[in-house]
């Protein structure tokens, strides 16, 4: 689309431009109003030319208006020399942008149209890995924390942060890690970095404790990141939420525990006295002991069985009282 | 190794197995004497004014004790003894293979005896004190 401003001489232009670059169609608006209404019916241009070269206008509504347009294609505009410099500045694509239009070729036009496309389409490029990005950091399963690394203020958070612990994306930007982590908090650590191994930390794993909107703790396993932003340092934490499964850890241990305690008393305490009774038995058998013991080694087979019975009758009572419990 | 003299002792807080142990250990002509403690910190007591070179002490060790417990004894005499000299025999009511597994792992510790302790169970010890120490009792 070329502007005119009523200023182009659109033969000779149109004529020049196409003896280097024959495919390009034309539509011309004569002005910024024309050109806006043209984008708004839904006409889509690769490039949009604009002719400024006269002097008579106010440069901030012109610089508002060309933003505008240049958010909708790559820009070329020819200025006066007057103001070249100034226009060069409020164009995206800079002095690649902007042609002086008393000593412009429609070779210099066409290369600027070629370079404001190129810069265009890696803005564009950009502006989709942005969005991919974005997607990906929103809809990320695990929670994502980004962090100033010099205040632990957290920066940055995706929706799933949002929706697990409870707190507004906006009420998270003024929090910092120290607020929401009781365990960071009490090991008196403010920062990612400082707690995951310093200032060298290059990608670490541990388990903290945050707690969320309502009040509950919960385990999140971080894996932390330092990484640059925009040349600025940022801490990257991505938090799992492990609480049910170190829940089931320590529901196991506590079962391991009781089986263990089990074998203990099977082993030390049940088994004492049988092993003492057989052994008695034994002996006894095997002729060895003499008359005058015979009495006290029945009195201790005796005590031996009335030994097992008592530990038979606290094991059943132990077992029907848990049972009740 | 040419020991001058061999002491055995009983360690066991039963005193009804301690007898049984005498007696077999008797009957079975294993030693004619040994001596008796009902916990390992009199056992230990003992050891560390006598456990000397020259002679082999033999403990038959319950591992459920007061005072000071059987793996309590085995931390202890490594302070005073060496098993060169000093041979244990772990002799407990316990089956379970974590208390055996973890008694062998004991430098000191030459078997391990599940009570009730039966005649064939002290020939095969001899033959390991013997492959051991290289005494015959």
């Amino acid at each position: 689309m070329v502007v005119r401003n009523g200023l182009m001489d659109l033969d000779f232009f149109t004529e020049g431009l196409n003896k280097s670059v024959s495919s390009i169609q034309f539509t011309v608006a004569e002005d910024f109003d024309e050109a806006q209404s043209l984008i708004s019916a839904g006409k889509e241009f690769d490039t949009i030319v604009i002719d400024l070269s006269d002097a008579k206008f106010k440069f901030n509504e012109i610089s508002l208006q060309i933003n505008i347009l240049s958010q909708q294609a790559s820009t070329v505009v020819l200025a006066s020399e007057r103001h070249y410099r100034r226009i060069s500045e409020a164009l995206p694509s800079g002095e690649a942008g902007c042609l002086i239009q008393k000593t412009a070729t429609p070779g210099e036009l066409r290369k600027a149209i070629l370079c404001a496309e190129k810069i265009s389409r890696l803005n564009h490029a950009v502006s989709a890995s942005e969005l991919r990005f974005k997607k990906l950091f929103n809809s990320y399963p695990a929670m994502i924390f980004i962090c100033d690394p010099d205040t632990g203020k957290f920066l940055d958070v995706n929706e799933s942060a949002v929706s697990q612990l409870g707190y507004s994306r906006k009420e998270f930007l003024a929090m910092q890690l120290k607020d929401l982590s009781t365990s960071l908090r009490e090991k008196g650590s403010l920062f990612g970095h400082r707690v995951f191994g310093g200032e060298n930390a290059e990608s670490l794993t541990q388990i903290e404790k945050f707690s969320t909107k309502n009040g509950e703790i919960l385990d999140l396993q971080i894996v932390f990141m330092p990484f640059k932003a925009g040349g600025k340092d940022v801490d990257m934490l991505l938090a799992t939420n492990v609480s049910s499964k170190i829940k089931q850890g320590r529901i196991i241990e506590i079962q391991n525990q009781r089986f263990d305690n089990i074998a203990w008393t099977q082993s030390h305490i049940v088994r004492a006295p049988v092993a003492r009774l057989m052994a008695l038995i034994n002996i006894f058998r095997n002729g060895m002991i003499d008359d005058s013991e015979r009495r006290a080694i029945l009195d201790h087979i005796y005590e031996s069985a009335e030994e097992i019975d008592e530990l038979v009758r606290g094991i059943a009572l132990a077992s029907n009282n848990a049972k009740k419990n | 190794m040419g020991f001058m003299r061999t002491r055995v002792l009983l360690v066991d807080d039963d005193p009804v197995y301690a007898m049984i142990m005498r007696k077999l250990l008797r009957v079975h002509n294993f030693h004619a004497h040994c001596e008796s403690f009902n916990n390992g910190l009199s056992a230990v007591e003992y050891l560390e004014e006598r456990c000397m070179g020259g002679e082999l002490t033999l403990i038959f060790l319950d591992l459920n004790m007061p005072i000071l417990d059987g793996w309590e004894f085995l931390e202890r005499i490594e302070n005073f003894a060496s098993p060169e000299n000093a041979g244990v025999i772990v002799v407990s009511s316990s089956v379970n293979d974590n208390d055996v597994k973890y008694a062998k792992d004991s430098r000191f510790v030459v078997d391990f005896l599940s009570k009730p302790v039966l005649g064939e169970h002290l020939e095969g010890l001899m033959l390991k004190i013997n492959d051991r120490f290289g005494i015959s009792l």
